[in-house]
């Protein structure tokens, strides 16, 4: 291994070809040698072109190598410490300045976007932060829009997604606290929670369990939330991933953690329950009524999604009874001629909807349109019309993805298309009976499941009173005032005056 | 994650108590004898219950970290204690295959006439087993949540027999005084045994519970509630179908349901029923397998509690079906098992344990 | 807890269930939806015919392709000693499976209904796809079987139309009530007997089993709803017709609405009064050995039409047709009940309603039920209401024309 650390070495040549070669002579690597005052100092700037800002990488070289009241004094030679000392007191007005010793800090402040200056004789070098380079700027949410609320949504950038919460939570109990993970890629990860709602025991186990990871890469923030998650083999997500501030704002509010990642627009919020995945931000900007309906609507979206098909299939292979006559002559009339069972039929149209929405998924928005007109109304009219597939089969296809868009979360609306295909295969088999046998189990399990320890059914398993007023329904402002009580936040009393202060939105103390 | 002991809350004690309650005991007919005021029998039969309940809590209060079979050796000594809380075990395991075994037929006879029953049984059994290897804990969440779910479907399946008008309340009225005593005969041991006497179970979940203060109020509000709920099925039941279906059926509130008939649309709720049997079937059976789990656990000092629920339940899978070739067989065997065995270990041992320990505190007989 | 575990159980959940596999699955176009069964007796051989009504899917109105001219139902019929003996049978006539859930009427012949019904509903008690709640008719006149071969117009399944017909005329007439096999083994089982809504043929029964006799605009072969058949021991032994149906369904408090056409000064049964409302309660009792029926009933009625002068402005002139309401009320009833008595046939759940509130007095009653019955008497008491005239108070009709 060439890769071992050494001391930064007073000679200006080592320290630039031993960079050179640990970075490989990358072009991007930008080094710049002065000599300065009667070449008696000899200077280098070294910085990575592309990831800092170009007008901030001059101004700190220009500032820094000014040299200002050395030349006020035309002292015509320098030893090097003082070369040293000079930058450094000047570096300071940059900001963010600090002193590297060894290469590999060296290199990290460079791979962070930072400009290092070396002095030959000093062992030692001087950073300073000039991080910046292309950058996507804020713009309107993609994946979670809402008609009512602030369009802002967060970029790839973390310094920024941080700035973004904290001006809407303009309050010092705000903290943050940040680590690098990944032996290779040294992601920037920052924890934010409010001191004092969120709590604390939840919080040390949180980081604990973030030094514990142990991996060479963090790309995104789905790597964190699958490395923390309590139970691997659970097909839900138990942490909630947001790309809205409003949203980051609010769940820290509720006493929860949000996870920033450099380099994702999407931050991970814990502790979830389950019914957060079918809340929005926007239901609280909404009127109370409707946005009670909208989210009972979603529940009902939430059954229709996993058993529509399931209950289609064992009503008509297993309880033709439960059918009200006319229904069943219509059906019956319908599948006369379909050459297939009813589940295999089911299976056939929910996977060509899976096919269709997949193909969309990933072509340009104009083509992933036409995709969808294509596969939705040309191959569902023509395969009824070629008597392959029922009518009504369509209908509870078309029924059930549709309603599996109603659910906001993503990832939820994931899981639970992929149950659906369980709960089909299980209704063929053994009908309404199997159906309830796996409610059962699916609902033991979803109680089974923690999100850094709070039970994942909250409030309905273990029974939170309070919390239902906000969870199949949200009731008026003024009765959620209370801060929704996470079974393991028991602490709300330490919430310090300032945070009572700032609980804004739903959690104003008693 | 840190291994905490497990801890039920109030809410789920109350919904594990009503499931537990309910469970079978709405579906097939009970206290026979007692005709059209049946409904009165079990609120009559209800007091004996909460005083049998209140043997166990107290039970428990005295002994708060043990169960049954853990007080059992307290009271009467390791030697003959034992032996008498081996004999649960087999009662227990009984009792829950005798609740897979209505289940079953139960499927069987209303849709799945071509399944054979092991396989339906098995079903459940899985799904018991599952739910016992994640803890009592998970189970009662899962309670919780279910009873919800219950609660919903049995509004559904009474409000569409009351407004398919189905409910003919002479049916249930007058009492005469013949009636009153019938319904006494077989409230008194009948009822009291089946359903309330089998919250025996319970003394093995009560030490899990994490509000001992609350008790006693949880349980006599759990079998209140659950008790008039009975008591209302089984008198709807009764009003829609006449004495004379009513005792002739084997599952009534299926026969019920069935006569639904709205608009000529909403009919045939069967599934519904269905539904709710399954899940108190469910409940009642994995509360029986958890007792004698935790029973056979305290008796042979196993560490691991989930490598005993697979032999439990497997047990009870076989004994389901084993035990009685038909359905008319299984109920007379249910009979002399509710009027003989059954009485001993849901009330007699109890009561006598408490008594005796009673007697020993008071002459200070314990060391 | 542990993931391991977990995967265990997924592994036997995942071998388990195929072995759950489709027992009693069943395809829809696999089945053959029983629409309607009607029940005969071969005299000769004492077995029973049975009758089914099958969909047809391919042609029922509802489909995606127009029916290709065939009729909506087929029938077939089946011989055996027992009913599900027959029912299985049948599959020597068919092509799939029967399916019973959706049975919606039974009919049962003539013949069979003289010999004796009572020991052939033990069927529907017991399958769980037979419905208790499927309607039942008695064929006034014919078997069973001609009248499940008759096609129905406008409804495209004819025993949905019988149902429907039954259903509608209870409604609005009043001669009928819904009769389900429910209500008929609640009949057998419990004190007195029972009476079964009639259907007859209009017109020739071979007409109507052709798709031709649904071309014109007035169908040549028709059912109509007749009366009620009243069973005395399980056996047909009178059809009841108009006021004496009615007046029955009156005791029963079955009456949702009808009309009766009363009499006003100048003309015999000129206003049409329809009943919206009527409530009859029955009470009974034992005097001097012999039963008291004391039945009130109340009624509400509306006037829909007059053909002769009646001032309905004016108080005096409601409460004179009130009165005449209540007197042509009670006719229909008292004929009715002495039918019932003339037939010793307790067809008005008397029986039941004594054993119910007074069972020590039943139970010291000694002999034929149906004996003493003919004995009892009946203290009618009816209060009528006109609650309203509709649009016009005074007709335009002259008055003393």
């Amino acid at each position: 291994m060439e890769n071992i650390n050494s001391p930064v070495s007073p000679k200006l040549e080592d320290n630039i070809s031993t960079i050179q070669a640990r970075l490989g002579n990358s072009p991007d690597l930008v080094i710049r040698t002065y000599e300065l005052i009667n070449r008696t100092a000899r200077v280098a700037a070294i910085y990575i072109a592309g990831i800092t800002d170009r007008v901030m990488v001059d101004d700190y070289i220009s500032h820094v190598m000014s040299f200002q009241a050395l030349n006020d004094h035309a002292r015509l030679a320098v030893t090097p410490e003082e070369v040293y000392s000079y930058i450094k007191e000047n570096a300071l007005s940059i900001g963010k300045e600090k002193l590297v010793t060894d290469i590999n800090g060296l290199l990290e402040a460079l791979l962070s976007g930072d400009t290092v200056i070396l002095v030959n004789g000093v062992g030692g070098g001087i950073s300073g932060s000039t991080c910046g380079g292309e950058a996507r700027p804020v713009s309107e949410a993609a994946t979670q829009v809402a008609i009512r609320g602030s369009k802002e949504s967060f970029t790839e950038t973390i310094s920024t997604n941080i700035a973004l919460v904290r001006k809407i939570i303009k309050n010092p109990d705000l903290w943050t606290e940040t680590m690098k993970l990944g032996d290779v890629t040294h992601t920037d990860i920052t924890i934010m929670y409010i001191r004092g709602i969120a709590d604390e025991e939840t919080i040390q186990a949180f980081k604990d369990k973030l030094q514990e990871i142990k991996v060479d890469m963090i790309l995104e923030s789905g790597y964190i939330e699958q490395i923390v998650e309590d139970n691997k083999y659970s097909p839900f997500p138990t942490m909630f991933n947001t790309e809205r501030p409003d949203s980051v704002a609010g769940n820290l509010l509720d006493g929860r953690i949000a996870i920033f990642v450099d380099g994702t627009p999407f931050v991970l919020i814990a502790p979830t329950t389950f019914f957060m995945f079918f809340h929005t931000v926007e239901d609280y900007y909404q009127r109370y009524d409707i946005s009670s309906l909208i989210r009972m609507l979603r529940f009902v979206c939430l059954v229709i999604s996993m058993y529509g098909p399931a209950i289609f299939v064992a009503a008509l292979n297993f309880h033709q009874e439960m059918i009200p006559t006319p229904l069943l002559i219509n059906l019956a009339s319908q599948r006369e001629g379909v050459p297939f069972p009813a589940f295999v039929e089911a299976v056939l149209m929910e996977v060509t909807f899976e096919i269709i929405r997949e193909a969309g998924v990933r072509m340009p928005s104009p083509i992933g349109q036409t995709v969808s007109i294509i596969g939705g109304l040309v191959l569902g009219t023509a395969a009824v019309q070629a008597g392959i597939v029922s009518p009504a089969m369509v209908i509870v296809v078309s029924l059930t993805g549709i309603s599996s868009f109603a659910t906001p979360a993503f990832n939820m609306a994931l899981s639970i298309r992929m149950l659906r295909f369980i709960i089909m295969a299980i209704a063929a088999f053994m009908g309404l009976y199997g159906i309830a046998i796996f409610t059962i189990m699916l609902i033991a399990h979803l109680c089974s499941l923690r999100s850094l320890g709070v039970p994942y059914m909250t409030p309905i398993g273990p029974f939170v009173p309070g919390n239902l007023k906000d969870t199949f329904i949200r009731s008026p402002q003024s009765f959620t005032r209370l801060r929704k009580r996470l079974v393991n936040n028991s602490k709300r009393s330490s919430a310090s005056p300032a945070g009572k202060r700032a609980a804004g939105r739903k959690s104003d103390e008693r | 994650m840190f291994m905490k002991k497990e801890v039920i809350g109030p809410n789920q004690l109350l919904a594990l108590i009503i499931l537990f309650e309910l469970g079978t005991a709405v579906l097939v007919p009970i206290g026979l004898e007692s005709g059209h005021a049946v409904w009165l029998a079990i609120l009559i039969a209800l007091p004996g219950g909460i005083v049998l309940y209140l043997v166990f809590a107290h039970l428990y209060l005295q002994f708060p970290n043990q169960i049954i079979s853990g007080y059992t050796r307290s009271i009467l000594g390791p030697w003959l204690g034992w032996p008498v809380s081996l004999l649960f075990l087999p009662v227990l395991l009984y009792n829950g295959s005798r609740n897979l075994r209505e289940a079953g037929d139960l499927l069987i006879s209303a849709s799945y006439d071509k399944t054979p029953i092991l396989i339906i049984n098995s079903i459940m059994i899985i799904a018991v087993m599952y739910i016992l290897s994640k803890g009592i804990e998970v189970f009662a969440r899962t309670a919780e949540i279910v009873l919800w779910i219950v609660i919903i479907m049995g509004c559904i399946c009474i409000i569409a027999v009351i407004s398919a008008g189905l409910v003919e309340y002479k049916n249930l009225f007058p009492l005469h005084m013949s009636d009153y005593k019938q319904a006494l005969k077989s409230a008194y041991p009948n009822i009291l045994i089946f359903p309330f006497g089998e919250l025996m179970c319970f003394t093995t979940i009560l030490p899990h519970f994490n509000k001992s203060r609350k008790i006693k109020k949880t349980g006599i509000a759990a079998i209140i509630v659950s008790a008039c709920l009975l008591s209302f099925t089984h008198a709807i039941e009764m009003s829609v179908l006449g004495e004379n279906l009513y005792s002739r059926t084997a599952f009534p509130m299926f026969t019920t349901i069935t006569l639904v008939n709205m608009a000529n649309f909403i009919q045939r709720l069967d599934a519904l029923v269905m539904l709710t049997l399954i899940i108190g079937a469910f409940f009642k059976l994995t509360v029986y397998c958890y007792a004698a789990v935790a029973i056979a656990n305290d008796l042979f000092k196993v560490n691991d509690t989930s490598r005993l629920v697979v032999p439990a339940g497997v047990i009870m899978l076989f004994s389901s079906f084993v035990s009685a070739q038909n359905y008319s067989e299984h109920m007379n065997d249910g009979k002399t098992f509710l009027q003989t065995i059954l009485p001993v270990f849901c009330a007699v041992i109890p009561i006598l344990l408490l008594l005796i320990h009673l007697v020993r505190r008071k002459f200070g007989l314990y060391r | 807890m542990n993931g391991k575990g977990l995967l265990r159980l997924i592994a036997i959940a995942v071998l388990v269930l195929p072995l759950g596999g489709c027992w009693n699955s069943r395809e829809l176009n696999e089945l053959a939806v029983v629409s309607g069964i009607g029940m005969d007796l071969v005299p000769e051989t004492d077995e029973y015919r049975v009758t089914f009504q099958l969909v047809n899917p391919s042609s029922t109105s509802t489909s995606t392709s127009p029916g290709s001219g065939k009729p909506a139902v087929v029938v077939v019929s089946a011989t055996d000693k027992t009913m599900f003996g027959a029912l299985r049978r049948a599959s020597k006539h068919v092509t799939r499976q029967l399916f019973f859930a959706h049975t919606q009427l039974i009919v049962l012949g003539e013949p069979l209904a003289r010999d004796g019904i009572n020991d052939i509903f033990d069927i529907f008690e017991r399958s769980h796809e037979l419905r208790l709640n499927s309607e039942i008719l008695v064929a006034r006149g014919s078997d069973a079987a001609s009248v499940m071969k008759l096609l129905t117009p406008v409804e495209s399944l004819p025993a949905l139309g019988l149902v429907k017909k039954a259903q509608n005329t209870s409604s609005v007439w009043g001669e009928n009530r819904p009769i389900s096999v429910f209500d008929v083994i609640h009949g057998i089982t419990g004190e007195g007997d029972l009476t079964i809504n009639a259907v007859k043929i209009n017109g020739d029964a071979e007409e109507g089993k052709k798709k031709s006799n649904l071309e014109g605009s007035e169908t040549l072969t028709e059912t109509v709803m007749s009366g009620l058949g009243v069973f005395r021991q399980g056996k047909l032994i009178y059809w009841m017709k108009d006021s004496e149906a009615r007046g029955t369904e009156w005791l029963l408090n079955q009456i949702e609405e009808t009309v009766l056409d009363i009499d006003a000064d100048d003309k015999k049964e000129s206003v049409a009064v329809n009943i919206i409302y009527s409530r009859t309660e029955v009470k009974t009792t034992i005097e001097n050995g012999l039963p008291v029926f004391h039945v009130t009933i109340a009624e509400e009625g509306s006037v829909n039409e007059t053909d002769s002068f009646v001032d309905l402005s004016k108080r005096e002139d409601i409460m004179k047709l009130e009165q005449e309401l209540e007197k042509k009320t009670r006719a229909e009833v008292m004929q009715a009940f002495h039918k019932g008595q003339q037939l010793e046939s307790d067809i008005f759940n008397f029986g039941n309603e004594l054993k119910r509130t007074n069972p020590q007095e039943w139970a010291a009653l000694d002999g034929d039920w149906g004996r003493i019955f003919a004995e009892g008497k009946l203290d009618l008491k009816i209060k009528a209401y006109i609650r309203s005239t509709g649009m016009s108070l005074k007709p335009y009709i002259p008055e003393g024309k």
